[in-house]
C-alpha cells in the first residue's frame, strides 16, 4: 500500500468506509438545477435523485456548522441524516447477495440492524476529520436496472478531485442511496467481499457476532471520545 | 557519473524485463478467483502490517509532528509533478495525444509558476493531474489483471499492475540520471509523506473493517479495474453492475423482509 497513488491513499484506504459519509462530510457549493420533488405525476421522476444528493449535502453542512452543540450531538444528527437517506434493507441484501437466503428470518432482521449501526457509526466517526471540502454535482445517469447514479466530485482538501458516485433506487415511492462508489470502488462490493470471507468460514452466526462486536467497540470508543473531547 | 548512469540504466532494463515476465505470468493466470495465492499473501500482509506499525507509523508520526499538513501536501504535489514523464508516455501508449499534450503543458506550468510543482497552478486553471500508468496501459491493450499478490513493504498489486509499476519506474527519466542513493531517498520521502498524510484514515480503516486484508484487496482490485475501464468508456461496468445490483428479478428481491415495516 506504500506505493499506491496519492488518490488511492487519499480515497480508498482512507475514504472507503467514509464513503457513506462523504456525501455528507462535504460542503456543497453547486446549486441543484432542479430541487423539484418527486411529487406529482405518476411517471418516475429521475430529477429527484440529484436533488436528494444535493439536499443531503446541504443538511449535513447545516449540521456541521452548528457550533453550539456537542460533538456527540452533531454526530447523532448526521447519523440521523444517513439513516433517512440510505435504503439499508436493499443495501444489506445486495451485500449478502445469495447468502441472504441462508439467513433465517430472525437473522435477517438482526443483520439489517447491525449493518445499519455499523454503517452509521463508521460514518459518524469519520466526521471528526471534516475538512472544508465542497462537493460538485456533475450529472446523473439512468441505469438499465432503473436505478439512477448521481456523479459528484470532491473539491478541496486532500481528496481533491476524487470522483464519488451515489447509486439510488426507487422503493416504496422513495429514492434512497443503495451504494456509494469512490473512484470506481463500490461500497457494496467491498462489504460483500469482506462479509463473504467471514460467511465462508463461520456462517451467518459468525458474521452477526463479528458485526455486533464491531459496533460495541465503536460505541465504546465514541463514548470515551465524547467525554474526553467534550 | 557516466558509469553510475550506465548502472542505473541497466537497472531500468532489468526492471523492464521483470515487468515483461510478470505480464507473461498474468497472461496465463488461472480463472479461479482473483486471489489464488491468499495464504502466502496473508503472511506477507501481516509482515507489512507489523512493518507499518513498528516502522512506518512512528516515522509518519514524527513526520507529522515536524511538518504541518500544508507543507506535506505541497511536497506531495511536487513529487507527483515529477511523475510527468511516465504519465506522458502512457498517455501516448494509450493513444491519447491530447492528454499527453496537456501533461506537458501542466508540467511546464507547475514547474515554473508553481514553484517546482509545490503549487498546482495548472490544476487550478482546469488541467488536473492525469494518472496514466503502465498497468493501466496494459489493461487498455487487453492484458487481464492476473492474480492478486502482496509484496513485502510495497503492498497490494495484481500481476499486471505490479509489472506496470516496474515499467513505470524504468520509464521515469530522473531515476536514470539521479544516482541510486537519491532515487531511493526520494522514494522514501514520497512514501513517508503519503503515509503520513493518510495516517488517521489508515487507522480508521483498520478499526472499521471486518477483515482489513480483504478490505484492501477488494478496494485495490476495484480501483485498478476502474482505472482501466474508464479508458474503455465503461465497457466492463455493465457486467459488474449486474453482479452488484442485480437485474431486477432475483429471488432475494421478492422473498422479503419482515412485514412489520421495521426496516423502513
Amino acid at each position: 500500500m506504500m506505493r499506491c497513488g496519492r488518490k488511492l491513499l487519499a480515497v480508498l484506504l482512507c475514504a472507503l468506509p467514509v464513503s457513506v459519509v462523504s456525501v455528507v462530510s462535504v460542503v456543497s457549493v453547486v446549486s441543484a438545477t432542479s430541487a423539484a420533488s418527486a411529487a406529482g405525476t405518476g411517471t418516475v421522476d429521475t430529477a429527484a435523485p440529484r436533488a436528494i444528493i444535493q439536499q443531503t449535502a446541504d443538511e449535513v453542512i447545516a449540521a456541521l456548522q452548528k457550533k453550539d452543540i456537542s460533538l456527540a450531538k452533531r454526530r447523532s444528527e448526521i447519523e440521523a441524516i444517513a439513516l433517512k437517506r440510505f435504503d439499508f434493507l436493499t443495501t444489506a441484501k445486495l451485500v449478502l447477495k445469495r447468502h441472504w437466503r441462508r439467513l433465517s428470518k430472525q437473522q435477517r432482521k438482526e443483520f439489517v440492524e447491525e449493518f445499519r449501526l455499523y454503517l452509521a457509526s463508521t460514518y459518524g466517526g469519520r466526521l471528526q476529520r471534516y475538512q472544508q471540502q465542497t462537493v460538485k454535482i456533475l450529472g446523473q445517469r439512468v441505469e438499465p436496472r432503473g436505478d439512477v447514479t448521481v456523479h459528484t466530485r470532491i473539491v478541496g482538501g486532500s481528496s481533491d478531485g476524487v470522483a464519488v458516485d451515489y447509486r439510488l433506487r426507487l422503493r416504496d415511492g422513495r429514492w434512497r442511496i443503495i451504494d456509494v462508489i469512490i473512484e470506481g470502488i463500490s461500497l457494496v462490493s467491498n462489504f460483500r467481499s469482506q462479509f463473504a470471507e467471514v460467511l465462508s468460514h463461520g456462517g451467518p452466526e459468525e458474521l452477526l457476532r463479528r458485526l455486533h462486536e464491531k459496533n460495541a467497540a465503536t460505541n465504546a470508543r465514541s463514548e470515551a471520545g465524547s467525554t474526553a473531547g467534550g | 557519473m557516466t558509469q553510475s548512469m550506465m548502472k542505473e540504466r541497466s537497472k531500468g532494463t532489468g526492471q523492464l524485463a521483470l515487468g515483461l515476465l510478470l505480464v507473461a505470468l498474468a497472461g496465463c493466470a488461472s480463472s479461479q478467483g482473483p486471489d489464488p495465492w491468499e495464504p502466502a499473501n496473508r503472511k506477507v500482509f501481516s509482515f507489512n502490517e507489523g512493518f507499518d506499525r513498528w516502522v512506518m507509523n512512528p516515522v509518519a508520526d514524527t513526520w507529522n509532528f515536524v511538518f504541518p499538513r500544508p507543507v506535506e501536501e505541497a511536497l506531495g504535489r511536487a513529487l507527483a509533478n515529477l511523475n510527468m514523464p511516465r504519465v506522458f508516455v502512457n498517455d501516448l501508449l494509450q493513444a491519447r495525444p491530447k492528454a499527453a499534450a496537456k501533461d506537458v503543458f501542466r508540467f511546464a506550468l507547475n514547474s515554473s509558476f508553481g514553484w517546482a510543482g509545490l503549487f498546482d497552478v495548472a490544476g487550478d486553471v482546469g488541467f488536473p493531474l492525469d494518472d496514466s500508468d503502465f498497468g493501466q496501459t496494459l489493461g487498455v491493450w487487453g492484458v487481464p489483471p492476473g492474480p492478486y499478490v502482496t509484496f513485502p513493504i510495497l503492498g497490494p498489486f495484481n500481476v499486471r499492475d505490479g509489472s506496470g509499476y516496474a515499467a513505470d519506474i524504468a520509464m521515469t527519466p530522473w531515476t536514470w540520471v539521479v544516482p541510486g542513493f537519491w532515487t531511493l531517498g526520494a522514494s522514501v520521502v514520497r512514501v513517508v509523506n503519503l503515509r503520513a498524510e493518510a495516517d488517521e484514515q489508515l487507522e480508521q480503516s483498520r478499526k472499521d473493517s471486518l477483515d482489513y486484508y480483504v478490505f484492501l484487496r477488494d478496494a485495490y482490485l476495484q480501483y485498478r479495474a476502474h482505472k482501466v475501464d474508464k479508458r474503455l468508456d465503461g465497457r466492463a461496468q455493465k457486467s459488474r453492475d449486474e453482479d452488484l445490483y442485480g437485474t431486477g428479478d432475483e429471488d432475494y428481491d421478492v422473498e422479503d423482509a419482515p412485514s412489520d415495516g421495521s426496516f423502513q
